[in-house]
Order: C-alpha cells, then structure tokens, then sequence
C-alpha cells in the first residue's frame, strides 16, 4: 500500500506544469533598489488598492518595475549575480503567477500572457540539463530555481540601469517616452552595437 | 381751424400789448436765447388750458410792467386767439387782472376765460371751456410740440385711441354697440319663448341650441386664447425691439463662440485621440515584446533540439532495453502465451486449487510452477493497467520538454505578430505625433478666433460678453416664441372662422326650424339682429384698421416730400396688444430702422402728424394748425430751407417758433439772415429783446416784435 501512494505522488508531480512550479516562487531583488528605484516608480509598497495616478506613480504593482527591469536585462543581455549577502536581497510579494493580473487598477488591462513570455525568455537563456530533468535525475525545483536565478539576475541589472537613469534626473522615467525609448534603442538591431559602447558595462 | 391772431399782453417778457397776425402757411417766429420764443408757447398752453388749473399766477406777469406798476394801480395779463373754425371766426380769451399794494405787493383777481363768438349784436360770450369742441383737449397734443422729442405721439399712451376716436367714425359705434346687445338678448328670448310652444320641433330645436351654446363656449375660449397669444407675440416683440439693436454685435459673437467651442471640441477630440501612455502600452500591450524576437528563436532553436536529442536517448535506450529483454526470453527457454491467455478468473483459480489446468499437474502453493503461475497473474494484471511494456522500464519520468515543445508551438503562431510589434510600436508613435501637428494647427485657428472675438467684443458698446450672450440667446428665444405665439394665432384664427361657420348655420338653422309657426318671427328677428351686430363689431375693427392704413399711407406722402434728397425709409404704423400705436421706420428690405437720424426721426414723425392733421381736414373741412417750438435743431442749414419750403408749399397752417436764420452779427448779437428768409415762402416775424436790458434784471426784460415778411 505504501508503494501505491508514492503512486500517487509521481502522478501529480508528473502532470504540474514547470510553469506553475516557477509561478509560485517570489524573485528577488536587492534592496537598495526598493528605495531608489522601485518606490519612485510604481505603488509597491503603498498598498494594493491605491490610485497610481493619484500617487503620481508611473506603475502599478511592484513587479511591474521589476518587469521592466528584467528585460532591459534580457534585451541588454546582461546580468548582474545577486548580493549573496542574504539581509542585501528580498523577494517580492507577489509570487510570479499573479504578475499581470492587474485586477484593482483603473485605466489599465490586464496581461497575464506576458509571464508565458518571461517564461519563455528564461529557459531560452538558462543553462538547464533538461535531457536530466526529464529522466528525473534532476528534481523540478532544481530548474526553476535556475531559471528564477536568470530572471533575477537579468533585472538586478536592469535595476542598475534604472538607478543610473534616476541618480541623473529623478523624473526620468515620468516621460511617457523613457521606458519605451529604452526599449526601442536596446533592440534597434542597427543601432545596437553603438548603443553597446554606451551602456553601463555588465559586472558580470 | 386757422388762427388769424394770436395776442399776448403782459405775459412774461411780453410787455403791454403785443399781437401776431398769422397767415393760413408758414408762420416762422424767429428769436434768439432768452427773446421769448419758449415763451409764445407757454402763453398758448396756458390760454388752451381748459380743465381749470394754473388760472391766475404772478409768474405769469411781465415783471417790467409790475415794476413800473404805480402803487394802488393795476393791469391785466391777458392771451387771446382769434380764429376761425368752419365758416366762422371766434375768440378765445383768457385773462386776470393784477393789483399793485402800496408795499410793492402784486396781488391777483378777476380771471376770466371766455370764448366769443360772432360781433356786436350777435356777440355770444361763452364759457372758455366749449373751446374743447373746436380742439379736444386730447387733440392739443398732436398739434402742439416742444422740441424733437415731443413729436413721437404715438409712443403717449392712449394717443392712437384718440385718434381712432377722432378720426374714425368708431366712436359713433359704441351707442349702437350697447343697443344692439340689449337688442340681441331680447330677440333671442322672444325667440325662445316662442319655440318653447313649438312641440313639434321640440328635439331639433334642443339640440340645435345645445350646438350654439357649445360653439360659443368654444369661440369665447377661442377669442380668450388669441387674446392672450397677441399679448404674448406683442410683448416678445417689444422685448425683440429693445434688444435688436445689439443683435449685430451678439451675432457676430454668438458665431464666434460656436466656431470656438468646434474647434476647442475638436481639440479636445484630438486630444482625447492621443495615447501616449507608452510605459502602460509595454505592459498592457505587451509592447515590452518588441524586441523578442530573438529569444524566440532562441527558444524554438533550444526546444527543438531538445526534442530531437530526447528521442535519440529514448531511441536508443529502447534498443537496449529490447535487446536485453530478448536475451532474459531465451534463457527461459521458450517463448510464453500473450499475458491474457488463460485470463485473470482461470489463472486465479488455478493458484487457489494449486493446480495447472492446462497440463493436470499439481502445482502446489510455494513450488516454481506456482510462483510462475502467480508472476503471469501479476504480469497480466500489469497490462491491464497499460504498464506492461514487455518489461521495459521507461527512460523518462518526466515530460517536460514536451511541455517546452507545446509552448514552443503557440509561440511560433504568435511570432508574426511580436515580429510586427516593432513596427506597430512605430505607428502608434507617427499616429500620436500627426495628432498633436492638428493640435497645433487647432490651436492656431482658436487663436484667431480668439482674437475675433476680442475685437467684436471691444466694439459692442459697453455691453459684456454675458449680456451680448444673453441678448442673442433671449433673441432667439424671443423670435422663437413669437413665431410660436403668431403660429397659435393663426390656427386659432382659422378654428375661429370654423366655429364661426358652424354657429351661424346653426343660428340660421334654429330660424327656420319653425318654419310656418308663429316661432318663425322671432327667430328671423333675432337672427337678423345678431348679423347686424356682429357688422358692427367687425366695421369697428376695420375701421381702426383703415385709419391706420391712411395715416401711414399719407405720412409716406410727406415724408418723401420732406426728404427729398436724402435716405427715408418707409413708415409703418402699427397697432399693439395694449391699444397703443406705434410708428416706425423700415429699410426696403423690410427690416426695421432702430436708430434713424435726429432730422430723419423729426422729418417722420412729422410726417404723421401731417397725415393726421390732414386726415382731420378731410373730416372736418378743417385742417388744426401744428405748433412746433425749435423742432429743427437738429437740422443742417439747407435741410432746413428744405424743409421750410415743403411745409410752406403744404397748404397748412404751420406755426414755427425757431432760432434759425439768425446769424451772428459783428457785435455778437443774433442777426436775422434775410438772405434765407427771402426764400421762405410765409410770414415771419423776429422777436427780440429790447434794448437796452440788463440781464441782472428781469424787469428791465421786455421782447419786442417785428414783422419781416
């Protein structure tokens, strides 16, 4: 009978999806950029049901400058390793299946699509023996917390930028051109190996 | 009536006695400042009064005659008109006398106001007060004015009264209007009396009278209801009046602002139509994609290999795994039945009887033939549960590259669209920035219009922008319930003749109902009576009508004559609600003149009042003389030789009190310029104050007058 329910265990393991694994975890961040970075620009922190545009906020949840974050990383394609320091870094509250969902802001869709995409991008750019997590000599949870580490390390980058950006002009990203200029320049693939010699450079 | 004399002794500044013998014509009494020419007037009102008042006063008296009063002495103030009024010539006298005490004190007595008519025998003396059937005192106000602003008539209320009183023969109407009401009533009731005997046509009459009894209900509500709708088209027509004249102003602005509120809703529009809300559009619209495309392929590229790398492992593991499974069959030595063969009930009780029914051997609990027996059981039940795989344990636990693989799928179906997404992002920002060109543009017409209204607004004399506003939007308003008022009237016109129709059939039917009864009578009577009465009320009506349809027809007649050479318009005189008349000035585009000239609103209202006193010649073969003081102020030198000379030439008597033709001399006096006067066909007279005076003193006042033509 014992055998039976670890039956039952390898069964329900077998049918969750990775995503929805990787959907419970909390990414991290450092958290010098909640000050300086996070707080400027979006309502984390300030409580769930508050008006962004009242506050004069940009952004909405705090993972949406986290979202942010990760694809100026992505698109840079450069990461910066989190501080091991354990009392340096924090996770978000949301855990990563709610992103998107937006569901108490005016004005605003919702996006849940875009974490499929995140998803996407991190097993693209992690380094996974997926051969071995499939003959389960890798558990599950190994690889989510690899591909979460990419995730992070894509915005902890992201953040730096973002932090430079604000140290230059605290109302930086308060035009509506900001972001998507960044954006736009970061894949303009004919102007991109000019735009290298101007970025930051990666610590990693 | 022509006056022939008018005398004026010790009247003011009117020393002793003094007389003008007047002409049927012009008469121009020409006089500086302070040379009595207000004066001559006063002393006619004052002689014209006839309801008793302001008889004797000592401001009356010329105060050089009091002066040089001896003490205990005393004279007389007296003003006299001699005139003559159909065929006969009569005078009009009023006077007192005034006492000199030995303390200087002037005391009054003895006032007489009497008009005489006939001489010597045939003298008859009457009291002054029956002058008010030569001229009603009402009349004295359209033949006698102070000034240009005296002259509009129409605007005293109750004048057009008098003057369809006067001049129509409406007047004699109300005696028969009262007669005939009575006369109605009592027809009707020998009528009623006598069909009441009339059994035969009991129903007939009964319903008959219930339809005119309903269609009077009916008219009288009718009448009631146009009563009110001309009361309301009168007034927003008043209101209309007072407004108008900033109408331009309000029109131009009111077309201003609507092109200004198009354009800012244009703007707004436009603006509305900007979404510049990019850092929303990265996430919301996932905007954020556009550069992903290469991750895409990244991940296609990885999941691909992926794939292929899992089915070579597999592949391969299950040659191996098959190879080895092949090897363990032949070391048993042959090859077993298929798993289902003998099925799970033989099998089962097989094991449970310890015996192969397939061969008869015992194969007790515990042997080797019984643990095969129970191992092929299991297998077969393993194969239920789909696991049998000939044995062959799976290389992979997991399939998650397959889950790779599916997302893999959707993301190469949605790849064309990230793929565009760079060139949507780009549009969006074109759309937006040809957007705020129109703003621009916008803005610059608003800035125009702005400035449009600035300037109409700058010129609307003094009026804000509300009250321009409001005039416009009463205007419309007003125009709106006017036309609703004048729309109401007509239908309500129309249901009127209807009922009209109806209720005379009836009538007429209810008259012959008692055809060949003694009833008959006195319904034809009474019918008969009833279509007089209603001639008269109508007559009535036209009447009114046809008299201000002469009058306007003739002030048009002078008012060319007056105008010769110069823009005039045509006069309308029209009669409102409230029983007033008014007179006014239309372009020939039949719009109304708000604000004619000073000597055009003279020359007009003067026109009218020709007309009436023409209208009164034609009634009375006597035409009243017009007394005008200073009417021509307004006047340039040869608009007035213009005019004199249409008066002259009216056959009128026109008596002129005036400072024109008097030119300054070289001492600063008033000099008469004879050079004018010499075309002026009519008499004339100059009065002026006697020299010497002094103008400290009132008593050394005294005008004199000489008659230059």
């Amino acid at each position: 009978m014992a055998e039976n329910y670890k039956d039952i265990e390898e069964l329900v393991k077998k049918d969750e999806k990775l995503i929805d694994l990787w959907g419970r975890r909390n990414p991290r961040f450092e958290k010098r950029y909640e000050q300086s970075v996070i707080r400027v620009i979006s309502d984390y922190g300030v409580g769930a049901s508050g008006n962004m545009s009242a506050k004069g906020k940009i952004l909405g949840a705090g993972y949406e400058p986290y979202i942010m974050a990760f694809f100026i990383g992505l698109y840079s394609d450069k990461k910066i390793p989190l501080s091991e320091e354990s009392d340096e870094v924090k996770g978000l509250g949301q855990p990563l299946q709610y992103w998107g969902n937006l569901d108490s802001k005016k004005n605003r869709k919702a996006y849940p699509n875009l974490r499929s995409y995140i998803f996407i991008a991190l097993v693209a750019k992690t380094e996974i023996d997926w051969i071995a997590l499939d003959k389960g000599d890798i558990e599950p949870a190994t690889v989510v917390t690899a591909l979460v580490k990419t995730m992070e390390e894509y915005a902890n980058y992201g953040f730096s930028v973002m932090e430079e950006k604000l140290k230059e002009d605290k109302g930086y990203f308060f035009s509506n051109r900001a972001f998507l200029d960044m954006f736009l320049q970061l894949t303009d693939k004919t102007a991109k190996d000019i735009e290298q010699d101007d970025s930051p450079e990666s610590i990693d | 009536m022509i006056i022939q004399k008018i005398e004026i002794q010790n009247f003011r500044s009117y020393y002793r006695e003094n007389s003008f013998e007047l002409i049927n014509g012009l008469n121009l009494i020409i006089g500086s400042n302070g040379d009595g020419k207000t004066t001559f007037y006063e002393a006619l009102e004052w002689l014209f009064r006839t309801d008793g008042t302001n008889k004797m006063d000592t401001k009356y008296i010329s105060k050089k005659r009091s002066e040089e009063l001896m003490p205990n002495s005393s004279d007389d103030v007296r003003v006299a008109m001699t005139y003559e009024h159909k065929g006969r010539t009569k005078a009009l006298e009023k006077m007192f006398h005034f006492t000199k005490s030995f303390d200087g004190e002037v005391t009054t007595s003895n006032y007489t106001f009497s008009l005489i008519e006939g001489y010597g025998i045939e003298r008859v003396v009457k009291d002054g007060v029956a002058f008010d059937k030569d001229l009603p005192s009402e009349m004295r106000k359209f033949i006698m004015f102070k000034g240009e602003q005296d002259l509009n008539i129409l605007e005293k209320s109750n004048s057009l009264k008098q003057l369809v009183d006067e001049f129509s023969e409406v007047q004699n109407f109300e005696a028969y209007f009262s007669f005939m009401e009575y006369a109605t009533k009592n027809a009707e009731q020998a009528r009623d009396n006598a069909q009441k005997l009339d059994k035969k046509n009991a129903d007939k009459i009964k319903g008959l009278k219930k339809t005119i009894e309903q269609e009077k209900g009916l008219l009288s509500d009718i009448d009631r209801e146009i009563h009110i709708k001309e009361g309301e088209a009168e007034n927003f027509e008043g209101l209309l009046k007072n407004i108008e004249q900033s109408n331009e102003a309000s029109k131009l602005l009111k077309s201003v602002n609507q092109r200004i509120e198009r354009l800012s809703q244009r703007r707004s529009e436009t603006a509305g139509r900007i979404k510049e809300n990019y850092t929303i559009n990265l996430l919301d619209d996932m905007w954020i994609l556009l550069g992903f495309v290469d991750t895409a392929e990244e991940y296609s590229a990885l999941v691909n290999g992926l794939m292929n790398e899992r089915k070579k492992q597999e592949d391969q593991y299950l040659i191996t795994a098959g190879v080895e499974k092949a090897i363990k069959e032949a070391e048993r030595g042959f090859t077993a039945l298929p798993a289902h063969i003998p099925g799970r009930k033989i099998m089962e009780d097989m094991l449970n009887e310890e015996v192969c029914k397939f061969c008869g051997r015992k194969a007790e609990k515990g042997t080797e033939a019984w643990n095969y027996m129970y191992e092929r059981l299991q297998e077969y039940k393993a194969s239920l549960e789909g696991k049998a795989d000939e044995g062959i344990e799976p290389l992979y636990k997991n399939n998650y590259i397959d889950e790779l693989q599916k997302r893999d799928t959707t993301l190469n179906d949605n790849l064309s669209d990230i793929a565009k997404m760079r060139r949507k992002v780009q549009e969006a920002i074109a759309f937006n920035n040809r957007l705020h060109d129109d703003i621009k543009k916008i803005d610059a017409n608003l800035n125009t219009e702005f400035e449009q209204k600035k300037r109409i607004l700058a010129q609307a004399d003094g009026l804000t922008e509300e009250q321009l506003l409001a005039n416009y939007d009463n205007i419309s308003n007003w125009i709106d319930k006017k036309k609703k008022a004048e729309g109401r009237i007509d239908i309500l016109k129309r249901q009127r003749e209807q009922h009209r129709a109806i209720l005379e059939e009836a009538e007429l039917s209810l008259s012959k109902t008692s055809e060949g009864t003694a009833a008959e009578m006195y319904a034809k009577t009474a019918l008969i009576i009833q279509q007089i009465s209603n001639a008269f009320k109508n007559a009535k009506e036209e009447n009114k009508r046809r008299l201000l349809d002469a009058i306007e027809e003739k002030s048009n007649l002078f008012l060319v004559k007056l105008n010769t050479n110069d823009f005039k318009g045509t006069i309308r005189i029209i009669e409102k609600q409230n029983g007033q008349g008014e007179a006014f000035l239309m372009n020939n585009d039949s719009m109304r003149i708000f604000n004619p000239n000073t000597a055009l609103k003279t020359t007009y209202l003067m026109s009218i009042l020709f007309a009436i006193g023409n209208l009164s010649a034609e009634r009375d073969e006597t035409e009243l003389p017009l007394l005008f003081d200073a009417p021509t102020s307004s006047f340039t030198d040869t608009k007035e030789n213009e005019f004199f000379g249409v008066i002259s030439g009216l056959k009128k008597q026109v008596i002129i009190v005036t400072k024109s033709f008097l030119r300054d001399g070289s001492n600063g006096e008033a000099i008469l310029d004879h050079s004018r006067i010499e075309d002026i066909d009519g008499r004339v007279f100059r009065i002026e104050k006697k020299r010497p005076f002094d103008d400290k003193k009132l008593g050394t006042i005294q005008t004199m007058i000489t008659k230059v033509k």
